[in-house]
């Protein structure tokens, strides 16, 4: 009879890595890639930073030179996009979402593995190909948003923008793989017993963000290519005098603008969802209302676009549709609030470091929410749009709301990736210093903003009242910045110096809980079986696993075994085999840039050249097929 | 009731409002923008004839969703929230379908009765 | 060595990972279009003339015509994905609908020398509509080729799998031409 040591020795032999450089360059296990884009997206987090704090050291005083305005428009404009694109998004569902969420639903990889190392080489190559257009004098510098006329060849002619739009759109490549990757994991790969009502929320959450990407970013797509093709083809969709219109790409970007702010506070919904019970010992309140919240959040944000268009002169009868929807999607969100509030206060709470962070990312989102709803009203956004309150409204969501979260995530989940604990007192003070550095930055932009001084300027006038409430916000972000330091310091020496943190040092609701810190390639040396959305919880489902495990009833041991499930209530439907490390990925991303770079050199003959290469690759990708069950 | 038109009047009530509620704001947008825009003002189409119709329409249908999720949730009250499939995640969505039907509910009249009370084309 | 993992008989549908994946591709790809569609019809409001004065109408007839044609197409994928010997119905379905795209590529390049996108909104927003839907047509033309091809080495689990999951793809191809047809064609039907 074979023994369990025997079982788990064949696991880490059918799932083990190739060595080296080369098995990190070929590998398509979930963890790994999620590893990859953590460490690619710190990076660009910190160019994002260094932009920031660029802005903030030439605004710290009227009249200051220590940037030109075309530098500053292309620093404005690439922390933007840096932030958004190269860091929120890929960090949460990328890292965040790639890591986990296998770990979660009791699966042992992504759906599509190869095509997983895909978006991870596709979103490097596109990150290398903005900073590449940036670092050449190239940046694009019309806003993240990017609006036309300004956006066009009359008024931009160099190539800026082209490293706009064809890095947008090369980006949305990889988040779109993600996402399909992600929704078809989350149906499809669930342990048994795992119905919907007994799926973590923050599988809701990652639910709700990966549709909302799938149907959000064609939306960004159609407008890049639209805009790419009346600035190099001579097309007219944007132009007045040809039958066009400016306010279409509007339009277009905020129907994806939208639901792309909600794409990137939802996942960190889902982060305050996990580590809230866990540092409460208790489950979330209202679980199904919070579960519908998230998925609403997102649902409703398609709904809400032109609240971005108020001071455009669109009719007040079309735009009352969106001050209304704009006013109802506040509910999910209070849901939720409410939910993770109550939670924290009919729980026993234990202050560590994650829960200060969500702590201070529920006030931070209050904060920023309310003034999200003063903007709803239509003539208090036209006295505000283009001033530096906007400004103070979305960092305080997007550092407050997102940021917050994954700094807090990065802590909770420290022990599981690392196997170590990391230093709780060190970790306690760098929220602090960054909880005291954001609002001392972010907050007084309310204040500037209602006193007139309108965004993306490069230098004021120093007659104006506005430069003590600039000298602060520079100061905050500096202290924010050395917060930041702090978190990432304690963080590296932990790696090194920290104490062994075993499978669960938090006692921890999911599943990821029930295996060794850092998790063998396999995940699960048996798939377990769940009763509730707080599995690891469950002591009497891990020990009837365990005795899974010594009669070896679900352990897949043939191959490169995963289990597939139904689609509502997560009966077991097949077993499948997955691939394993593969060459194809970062061939057909390599491929892929070079149709990027062809292209924003308009070299159209030699990009329809790399098309066929992308074909081949593709072939050669599908060459070897899996084993037959 | 059986557990299969249970679970038919689950999805009922979680699958209709949304789609609903998007349709009819893409539909009152288009309608909006298709009677203030100059080319398409000639058409003559009656903006809040249709956008009456519209709110009512799509108000009936999530009204009929947010029924069908209220009976499952009463048929399925002595129900636990983490219980077993089918009847834990029936009750799950019938729970959270309550809560969206009357959001979406919500959003339909509000946004409704503004564009209707709104002078027509006037521009914000 | 056991290694038991029943299959649920509560388990109904069984539709393979990789149909999941040319769904959500659609899915996608469905938004897509849609934007694409409301931008024109977004055009359309901004424009007093649709088209513009000295563009020729739409053509109607042909366009359906051939529409009709990719249509009736879905009977041999249909049939090809639920057969035990696909070969021969994407075969058939294959024929069919180059001869449709040969026939779709005439008539582009016809409607170029009647006008350009580069000469207004509604030229660039028709070739790029239309453009975009020959696209989807030729990847599913390379789609099949590729298919038959590995079906001349024999039946796999993993081609049967392709099989239904290539003929999903041609059905949202076709329920998009329509819609695309039906646009483009508009301005026939409701000045």
């Amino acid at each position: 009879m074979t023994s369990v040591a025997e079982r788990v020795d064949r696991l880490e032999r059918q799932w083990a890595e190739r060595p080296g450089v080369l098995g990190w360059l070929t590998t398509t296990d979930h963890k790994r890639v999620g590893l990859l884009y953590f460490w690619t997206t710190l990076v660009f987090f910190g160019a994002g930073g260094v932009e920031a704090l660029v802005m903030r050291s030439q605004l710290i005083q009227p009249n200051n030179h220590l940037v030109g305005p075309e530098t500053f428009d292309q620093l404005f404009t690439v922390h933007g996009m840096t932030m958004i694109f190269w860091f929120i998004i890929p960090m949460t569902t990328g890292a965040f979402g790639n890591y986990l969420v296998p770990l979660m639903i009791g699966a042992r990889d992504m759906a599509f593995p190869r095509m997983n190392a895909l978006s991870f080489w596709i979103f490097l190559a596109s990150g290398m190909f903005l900073y590449i257009g940036l670092f050449s004098g190239f940046g694009p510098d019309a806003g993240w948003f990017n609006y036309v006329p300004l956006a066009d060849r009359l008024h931009d002619p160099s190539r800026n923008i082209e490293f706009y739009t064809l890095g947008l759109a090369f980006n949305s490549i990889a988040s779109t793989l993600t996402a399909a990757n992600l929704i078809v994991t989350i149906l499809k790969l669930r342990a048994p017993g795992m119905s919907f009502n007994r799926m973590p929320l923050f599988c809701f959450a990652f639910l709700a963000a990966s549709f909302g990407l799938i149907f959000a970013l064609p939306s960004l797509s159609v407008d890049l290519i639209f805009l790419f093709l009346q600035r190099n083809l001579g097309f007219h969709f944007f132009d007045v005098a040809h039958g066009g219109s400016s306010f279409l790409w509007q339009h277009l970007f905020w129907f994806f603008g939208h639901p792309e702010v909600y794409i990137l506070i939802v996942p960190a919904f889902g982060i305050a969802t996990e580590i809230i019970p866990a540092f409460t010992r208790r489950k979330m309140i209202a679980f199904p209302l919070v579960a519908i919240a998230e998925l609403l959040v997102v649902f409703i944000g398609f709904g809400v676009w032109a609240h971005h268009m108020f001071a455009t002169g669109l009719p007040t009868t079309t735009l009352v549709f969106f001050a209304g929807a704009t006013s109802m999607v506040v509910i999910p969100s209070t849901i939720q609030v409410f939910a993770w509030c109550m939670s924290i206060y009919a729980g026993r709470p234990k202050f560590k470091t994650p829960l200060l962070f969500i702590i201070g990312f529920i006030v931070m989102f209050v904060a920023g929410g309310l003034t999200g709803i003063m903007f709803l009203a239509i003539p208090f956004d036209q006295q505000t749009t283009d001033t530096y309150f906007v400004v103070a409204h979305f960092h305080y969501i997007i550092f407050g709301a997102a940021v917050f979260p994954i700094f807090g995530g990065m802590y909770y989940w420290f022990p599981k990736v690392t196997g170590k604990l990391y230093f709780e007192r060190p970790g306690q003070i760098s929220f602090w210093i960054i909880f005291a550095g954001t609002n001392l930055l972010f907050f007084p932009m309310h204040i500037v903003g209602l006193l007139g001084m309108p965004r993306r300027v490069y230098t004021y006038p120093g007659d104006m009242g506005w430069t003590s409430y600039n000298v602060i916000e520079s100061i905050g972000g500096y202290i924010t910045a050395v917060g930041i330091l702090a978190l990432f310091t304690n963080l590296v020496v932990s790696y090194f110096r920290g104490a062994p943190a075993g499978p669960d040092p938090w006692h921890g609701p999911t599943l990821e809980w029930s295996v060794p810190s850092p998790p063998p390639e396999y995940n699960f040396a048996v798939i377990p079986t769940v009763s509730s959305a707080y599995a690891n919880w469950d002591a009497d489902d891990r020990e009837r696993d365990g005795h899974r495990l010594t009669a070896g009833v679900g352990t897949l041991e043939r191959g490169h075994e995963q289990h597939v499930s139904s689609l509502i209530d997560g009966w077991t439907s097949e077993i499948v085999d997955m691939p394993h490390s593969s060459p194809w990925p970062i061939a057909l991303a390599l491929a892929l840039s070079l149709l990027f770079a062809m292209l924003v050199i308009t070299h159209y003959l030699f990009a329809a050249i790399f098309a066929v290469v992308i074909a081949l690759t593709l072939l050669g990708w599908h060459g070897k097929e899996p084993q037959e069950s | 009731m059986s557990v299969r038109r249970l679970s038919l009047l689950q999805w009922v009530g979680f699958l209709v409002g949304g789609p609903v509620w998007f349709a009819e704001f893409l539909a009152g947008i288009g309608a909006s923008q298709a009677v203030c825009n100059p080319a398409s003002a000639r058409w003559g189409i009656p903006h809040d004839a249709v956008q009456l119709g519209l709110m009512l329409f799509a108000a009936v249908c999530v009204l009929i969703a947010l029924a069908a999720s209220a009976v499952v949730f009463r048929e399925t009250y002595e129900v636990e929230e983490q219980d077993p499939p089918p009847h834990g995640r029936i009750h799950f969505f019938a729970a959270a379908s309550i809560g969206g039907n009357v959001v979406f509910l919500m959003i339909i009249v509000l946004t409704g009765i503004a564009t209707i009370v709104d002078r027509t084309c006037h521009q914000a | 060595m056991s290694d038991v993992v029943a299959v649920d008989t509560r388990a109904r549908e069984r539709f393979p990972l990789g149909v999941w994946g040319i769904a959500m591709l659609i899915a996608t790809e469905a938004a897509l279009f849609a934007m694409m569609v409301g931008s024109y019809f977004y055009l359309r409001f901004k424009n007093a003339q649709w088209p513009p004065a000295g563009t020729p109408e739409p053509k109607v007839v042909v366009p359906l015509v051939l529409l009709g044609v990719l249509m009736l197409t879905a009977f041999p994928m249909w049939k090809a994905a639920s057969s035990a010997t696909p070969r021969r119905w994407l075969l058939l379905a294959l024929v069919v609908q180059s001869g449709y795209f040969a026939m779709e590529v005439s008539d582009f390049r016809d409607d170029l020398r009647h006008f350009t996108p580069q000469q207004h909104a509604y030229g660039s927003i028709y070739y790029t509509l239309l453009g975009a839907d020959h696209g989807h047509v030729a990847v599913g033309l390379l789609l099949d080729a590729w298919l038959l091809w590995k079906l001349l080495f024999g039946m796999t689990e993993f081609r049967r799998k392709a099989v239904r999951a290539i003929a999903l793809y041609w059905y949202a191809v076709i329920v998009l031409t329509i819609v695309v047809t039906l646009t483009v064609t508009s301005p026939a039907f409701a000045r």
